[in-house]
């Protein structure tokens, strides 16, 4: 049983570690902590010897009687402590936690540890919380008392900013944090801001681990460039997987820009439809209307009614990305109007769809320039909109996600792309 | 990057693009951002004071210059990571506040070596310094502020034509030929203050703490993968390249046309005059345009530089392009460097001239720590793996940090006991 009360790591570094009666064993060197629960565990101090020859020895914590700020005793005399040798593959507080980065779940961000705050819970002492402000790296610097004093003077506070230990996650290889959730539960746009933010090879790494719905829409959140390494840099069948659960234009856009092979292997792997539809979209040029479309929507034939369209998109349970539209065509696959969801399920179940639908489509060529896309999107208030051909035959829609940064205000726009 | 032009759907103007972005690499990015007030300021002198006899540190440099950025370059494309990140990781806090203190002496000394480059143009036109530097102060802290990265290319560019027109004035002046062989070639070093005074500023103008720091963050950001390091490698070569190429043709133009003379360089009216032999009368205005746009250029690649490493190392906030609000340590760092620069530039009868190259001298002082540490960090087999130095590139990394920390110790002895 060990007297402690709440602490910073480093203010335990350096500290004096004295026996029974009060003699110097040496001093603190880093803390050792065992992994695998929400909080770890404190299991012993790495302390450096004093005498002549300074050695680091191990003093587990259950020999150690009392922890402050002024010194460490422990319960035995000197000659009568067991004292370990360090292992490898030991997780040391100093040198493996503090300074490096960790994810922080609820601010979904990178950030650096600055100290590690440790606590008493139930007998043992835990590593309870992340410093990662401004004021945990004055306490390291020894500056905190002055520039409190200072900072006092004008009658502020420098902030304490700490991050529960069980809402992080580490970055480094071992698993320094068992989070109470993981960059998995959270949503993919904050994946995909974290994604951004952390080197190359850890982005692979902590992008496998997604289930591949997550990961496709992180995807989906990332910048084009950064998508699209990332696909060439995972596994053929994985990345398989996540473009499976993505909309067919994105692939297109993403394929269009990983090498050729790459993507020729891609699609001849994938299911021969989908496959064909993104070989379609490949064709259009990026910027046009052609190249931001996506060819999954959802057409009803012109003569059926009201409930019999309900019923048939209940039984097809249609994966298309947007179903607030569906789009009527003839008999000759010609597009001659637009059903609204709000206005199939306001209407009465028997009315013919000719009377319910708009009969004055807007519709867009699949050469009209993505700018132009978008202001006639925004000048309608669409949420999508049908590209047809010469013929009026319906090629794809473009949804307004598509055109999203063409739209929003350029301050907005650049934040959205910079933070991925 | 090179995989993208043979993809199917690229369009056109995208293809030009990155043909133009790949061209004018991180390479001809920092040589041309390094090539600030300072620089241009500091070569002037070189060739107006010393002729041709200080070119051979020139070429000696451009191996050294060659050698650090490629093992930043390594260091980023190997790691992932920033300079700043890594001596936090691996050096600890006070290690690296240490070393972030001394980056923020360095970059902070030549951000006022670039707004002291505004001051000298406006002296050139006879415009009150108190009217002219704050205003253009204020332009800098709105592109910073509003990221107008158009505005900061049309900047690069326009600097870029200075840089040819020394080029070919350096060829059409008429250098003696001999003279500059001999001058390459041959290592001189009068131990007069001057002298090496003048060399340590050419060496840290060349060589800078903050290029240190760009190049290794710019190839992390571009997320480079190593297979391509050798493509990084020759971007890095031909950066070091054109650096020195525009620095050797400066110190030639004025040779030729100063130095023979004996003009010596006291204010930017002088120097712009090396641009006589291909400009004319015309000299003036193109060399302070030119001027002016190397600080602008400088002031705003180097303090963001500098306000990027520290917050690196700090880790409270790791945002580039988020608001005030959102990173106010950030932008503080950036408001601070320029608004102390501005204020010390406008004391009455500063020397202009002395400002810029003792700026860059100190530069030279500071990098032997920042190599140290470079050094260090690039033959961590736990960090590197198979990528650590070779014999070679230590011998030539071991000599840089040798001969840098030699000539410091000069400087200052014969600054201050031997005056």
């Amino acid at each position: 049983m060990v007297l402690f009360s709440e602490m910073f790591a480093s203010e335990l570094i350096g500290v004096r570690v004295v026996d029974r009666l009060q003699e110097t064993i040496g001093h603190v060197k880093d803390i050792i902590i065992t992994l695998g629960e929400t909080f770890p565990r404190i299991t012993g101090l790495l302390v450096t010897l004093a005498g002549d020859k300074p050695e680091n020895k191990v003093i587990l914590i259950g020999e150690i009687d009392l922890v402050g700020k002024q010194f460490i005793a422990t319960q035995g005399t000197k000659d009568r402590i067991a004292m370990t040798s360090p292992r490898e593959g030991e997780v040391l507080l100093l040198r493996d936690v503090i300074d490096q980065q960790i994810v922080d779940l609820d601010g979904a961000r990178v950030i650096r540890v600055n100290d590690l705050k440790l606590a008493k819970m139930d007998q043992d002492i835990r590593l309870i919380a992340a410093d990662v402000g401004m004021r945990g790296i004055l306490r390291r610097l020894g500056l905190e008392k002055i520039i409190n004093l200072v900072v006092g003077l004008f009658s502020r506070k420098v902030p304490d900013q700490l991050i529960g230990w069980d809402h992080v996650q580490g970055l480094s290889d071992g698993k320094v944090a068992v989070p109470s959730k993981t960059i998995t539960d959270l949503h993919p746009a904050d994946v995909a801001h974290i994604i951004s933010q952390v080197q190359i090879n850890k982005r692979a790494e902590i992008f496998s681990t997604l289930s591949d719905k997550t990961a496709a829409e992180a995807l989906h959140e990332l910048e084009p460039m950064l998508a699209a390494v990332l696909i060439a840099n995972l596994d053929i069948k994985k990345s398989l997987n996540i473009l499976e659960k993505m909309p067919v234009d994105e692939v297109a856009d993403i394929l269009g820009d990983i090498p050729p092979e790459r993507s020729e292997e891609l699609l001849r792997l994938m299911r021969v439809r989908r496959a064909a539809q993104v070989r379609e979209l490949l064709k259009h040029k990026d910027e046009t209307a052609g190249g931001l479309m996506t060819t999954e929507f959802i057409t009803i034939p012109l003569n059926l009614t009201v409930e019999q369209v309900i019923l048939r998109l209940r039984e097809t349970a249609p994966d298309a990305e947007t179903i607030y539209y569906l789009y009527v065509l003839d008999e000759t696959e010609r597009l001659v109007g637009i059903l609204t969801l709000r206005k199939l399920i306001i209407s009465p179940p028997d009315k013919e769809i000719a009377d319910v639908m708009i009969k004055e489509v807007i519709t867009i060529s699949p050469e009209m320039n993505q700018r132009e896309v978008a202001s006639v999107i925004s000048k309608y208030n669409l949420l999508a909109i049908p590209v047809v051909d010469a013929e009026n035959k319906m090629l794809g829609i473009v949804t307004v996600d598509d055109v999203m940064d063409f739209i929003l205000p350029p301050i907005s726009r650049r934040k959205r792309q910079k933070l991925g | 990057m090179k995989r993208l032009f043979t993809s199917r759907n690229f369009s056109y103007w995208k293809i030009r693009l990155l043909v133009f972005l790949s061209v004018v690499g991180p390479g001809i990015i920092t040589g041309t951002a390094d090539n600030d007030a300072g620089g241009v300021a500091t070569y002037s002198v070189a060739g107006a004071h010393f002729g041709y006899s200080m070119l051979w540190i020139l070429i000696l440099i451009t191996f050294m210059l060659y050698v650090t950025q490629e093992m930043g370059m390594r260091l980023g494309v190997v790691t992932g990571k920033g300079l700043g990140d890594l001596i936090r990781e691996k050096f600890g806090l006070r290690s690296a506040v240490f070393v972030i203190a001394l980056v923020f002496i360095a970059n902070f000394s030549n951000i006022l070596a670039d707004v002291a480059g505004v001051a000298s143009v406006a002296d050139i036109y006879h415009i009150p310094r108190l009217i002219f530097v704050p205003i253009f102060s204020i332009v800098i802290w709105l592109v910073i502020v509003r990221g107008s990265f158009n505005f900061v290319q049309n900047i690069f560019l326009t600097s870029c034509i200075l840089f040819f027109c020394y080029i070919i004035n350096g060829i059409i002046s008429r250098p003696d030929i001999p003279l500059m062989i001999k001058g390459s070639l041959v290592p001189v070093l009068p131990m007069n203050r001057e002298y090496i005074f003048t060399a340590t500023a050419l060496i840290g103008t060349t060589l800078t703490v903050w290029g240190q720091f760009f190049v290794q963050s710019y190839f992390v950001d571009k997320g480079i993968e190593k297979k391509h390091l050798r493509s990084a490698r020759l971007d890095v070569l031909f950066g070091a390249f054109w650096t020195d190429l525009v620095a050797y043709f400066i110190i030639i133009s004025c040779a030729a046309t100063l130095w023979v003379n004996h003009v010596r360089i006291e204010n930017a009216l002088d120097a712009a005059m090396a641009l006589g032999p291909l400009l004319g009368e015309f000299a003036k205005h193109l060399f302070a345009w030119g001027l002016l746009n190397a600080s602008l250029l400088g002031v705003c690649v180097i303090s963001m530089g500098t306000a990027y490493a520290l917050t690196e190392v700090l880790g409270t906030e790791r945002k580039v392009n988020a608001s005030y609000s959102e990173a106010p340590l950030f932008y503080s760092i950036i408001g601070f460097c320029l608004f102390t620069c501005t204020l010390l530039v406008l004391i009455p009868n500063l020397p202009m001239i002395f400002i810029l190259t003792a700026s860059q001298a100190l530069n030279t002082m500071i990098l032997p720590f920042i190599f140290f540490v470079l050094l260090k960090l690039i033959n961590d087999k736990k960090l590197m793996g198979m990528h650590t130095n070779g014999p070679i590139t230590n011998f030539i990394a071991w000599l840089t940090i040798g001969s840098f920390t030699l000539i410091s110790f000069l400087m200052l002895y014969l600054t201050f006991f031997k005056a």
